[in-house]
């Protein structure tokens, strides 16, 4: 079993450096790589023919911001999902929105877990070391 | 409707055709034996009759003017049908009747009868009216429940009472869009100030405590003087940044917000000036992405220059700045007038907007495709902002990598209703 890499698509790159600061907080020293738009962060999961052959073996597990510059993050989470490759992979969702809907919305198409980021950043902080722990404890399966 | 007995009898055999018989009838001139004949064919409804009129004398002007009261029913009974038809069947709302004749009750009946119709269909205009105010966007109109002293009643009451409430609802939605999309933008940088000071707090109540074991605090192992600097710097930077923006975003908010309160002035202007002065700005970004504008001759318009040259500014820097990397970029201004409005095309062959993003982009602090430009995604949505205050409607046809088409449809005459 390959290590696991931690995809982050996360457009505010400070958010982005909080958030890597906390996981590593919570003793998670894997190699996190960060996307700040959803089209990049497409073509690096699923390659230049868009068929996702790449991925191909990697054990990845994705956190995921719903509101991106260029597309909806749902959009995303849909594309993977259906995806050959990646469909097994984990996804966690981790966003401002908690509209009800939204939360559903992201369940139907499979996301695995779906987290608000609170706006206290103690909590937010809090919040992201506890998902931390968490993720040293989940297996993630390669994607086929 | 119950049958009146007053209303109009179906003719019975003894009104049609009538045979002269009895004596009475036998005893007049023949001339008089066929006006009665005519009359009483006119009673029957046959408004098809006429009499002679090469007879001498009174015989002549008696026939004349029986062939004119006929003509007149004639006339009277196909115009009713045809309002009929056109206005109910069809529901081409502008056709009035006229009988062709206006003195004593012809004039009044006439004006009673494009009364009746008025009184019947001005709630459907009314109705028509606010209805396609709002397909183009505009939510403050309402339909009124009284105009020029008449009330809706009934039916047409309860329609209005509807749409009023769907429009009031449309608007709340907007305002909650609005405020929801501007509340969850300005949190963003709002958490990177919080988190990167708390992070510094941290670093500093690290550093003090050391120092105050006796001021060796940055000999020992756990802080590294270099690693403590860089990572002062990043959490300051950070917040700079986060600062910056905050106060571009709330820059932005406070311009569409006053753009959208402006007093707009119309006046008559000449088009294809205005979009040339906008391109002669321009000039130096197109140069260096070597794209080449061209101007059409634009029809003239009544409206607010400001606003206009916002619209077109907006548009054209747009299709400046999204070309498609290695392609000479071609944009063209067109515009054509139809009798009530003009429309405006902004054409070009830049990378185009795929069909899942072409709403989006007219949504404040929303952007599609490659984020290799600078921009906050306030362009498009002050532009819609702009042309629904000006009465128009703004349409993208695109598809990905195959240039975009902006097209504005403003009214002729702008006057502000405001």
């Amino acid at each position: 079993m390959r290590p696991v890499t931690i995809i982050m698509i996360e457009d505010d790159e400070g958010h982005a450096r909080l958030i890597e600061k906390s996981l590593r907080a919570a003793g998670i020293a894997n190699a996190i790589v960060v996307f700040t738009d959803g089209a990049s962060a497409l073509s690096h999961f699923f390659g230049q023919d868009g068929w996702g052959g790449v991925s191909a073996g990697a054990a990845l597990l994705i956190l995921l911001d719903l509101n991106l510059p260029d597309m909806d993050g749902g959009e995303i989470l849909r594309q993977l999902k259906q995806n050959l490759h990646l469909k097994r992979t984990p996804v966690v969702i981790l966003t401002t929105t908690d509209d009800e809907r939204e939360i559903q919305r992201c369940y139907d198409l499979g996301c695995n877990l779906y987290i608000t980021k609170p706006v206290d950043y103690t909590r937010f902080a809090n919040a992201v070391r506890q998902l931390g722990l968490f993720f040293s404890i989940i297996e993630v399966p390669e994607a086929a | 409707m119950e049958p009146d007995d007053s209303t109009i009898k179906e003719p019975t055999d003894r009104d049609v055709a009538p045979k002269l018989t009895s004596k009475d009838e036998d005893s007049g001139s023949v001339q008089q034996r066929e006006l009665l004949q005519a009359l009483r064919a006119m009673r029957a409804g046959d408004f098809t009759i006429r009499l002679p009129v090469d007879l001498l004398g009174l015989s002549g002007k008696i026939a004349e003017t029986f062939n004119d009261i006929v003509e007149a029913n004639q006339r009277m009974a196909e115009q009713l049908e045809g309002v009929g038809q056109v206005v109910g069947r069809e529901g081409k709302t502008r056709r009035r009747v006229n009988f062709g004749l206006s003195q004593g009750a012809w004039g009044e009946m006439e004006t009673s009868v494009n009364t009746l119709i008025d009184d019947l269909l001005w709630p459907t205009t009314e109705v028509t009216r606010v209805i396609s105010a709002v397909a183009q966007g505009d939510l403050l109109q309402t339909v009124q429940l009284e105009v020029d002293g008449r009330l809706l009643q009934g039916e047409f009451l309860r329609a209005a009472t509807i749409v009023n409430a769907m429009i009031k609802q449309l608007a709340n939605e907007e305002i909650q869009s609005f405020a929801y999309m501007v509340g969850h933008d300005l949190r963003g940088p709002l958490v990177n100030i919080m988190g990167f000071t708390s992070e510094l707090q941290a670093l500093r109540d690290a550093i003090f405590e050391r120092l105050g074991e006796g001021g060796e605090a940055f000999a020992g192992e756990r802080l590294d003087p270099k690693a403590a600097a860089a990572e002062f710097d990043e959490a300051i930077g950070f917040i700079k940044a986060a600062t910056v923006k905050m106060e571009r975003l709330i820059n932005a908010i406070l311009a569409i917000s006053r753009a959208g309160k402006r007093e707009l002035k119309p006046e008559k202007i000449d088009m294809s000036a205005l979009v040339k002065g906008v391109v002669t700005t321009l000039a130096h970004e197109a140069q260096a992405v070597n794209a080449e504008i061209e101007v059409g001759t634009l029809p003239s318009i009544t409206c607010d220059r400001l606003a206009l040259e916002q619209v077109f500014s907006n548009l054209l820097d747009n299709a400046v700045k999204y070309l498609r990397r290695g392609e000479p970029g071609r944009i063209q201004v067109t515009g054509y007038a139809s009798s009530e409005r003009v429309i405006y095309e902004v054409r070009d062959n830049g990378r185009g907007i795929a069909e899942a993003d072409q709403k989006r982009v007219f949504e404040l602090f929303r952007r599609a495709g490659a984020q290799d430009q600078r921009g906050e995604g306030i362009g498009l949505a002050s532009v819609r902002a702009l042309v629904r205050r000006l009465g128009g409607t703004i349409k993208l046809t695109s598809a990905l990598n195959s240039g975009s088409t902006f097209q504005v449809a403003l009214p002729r005459n702008f006057t502000d209703q405001r």
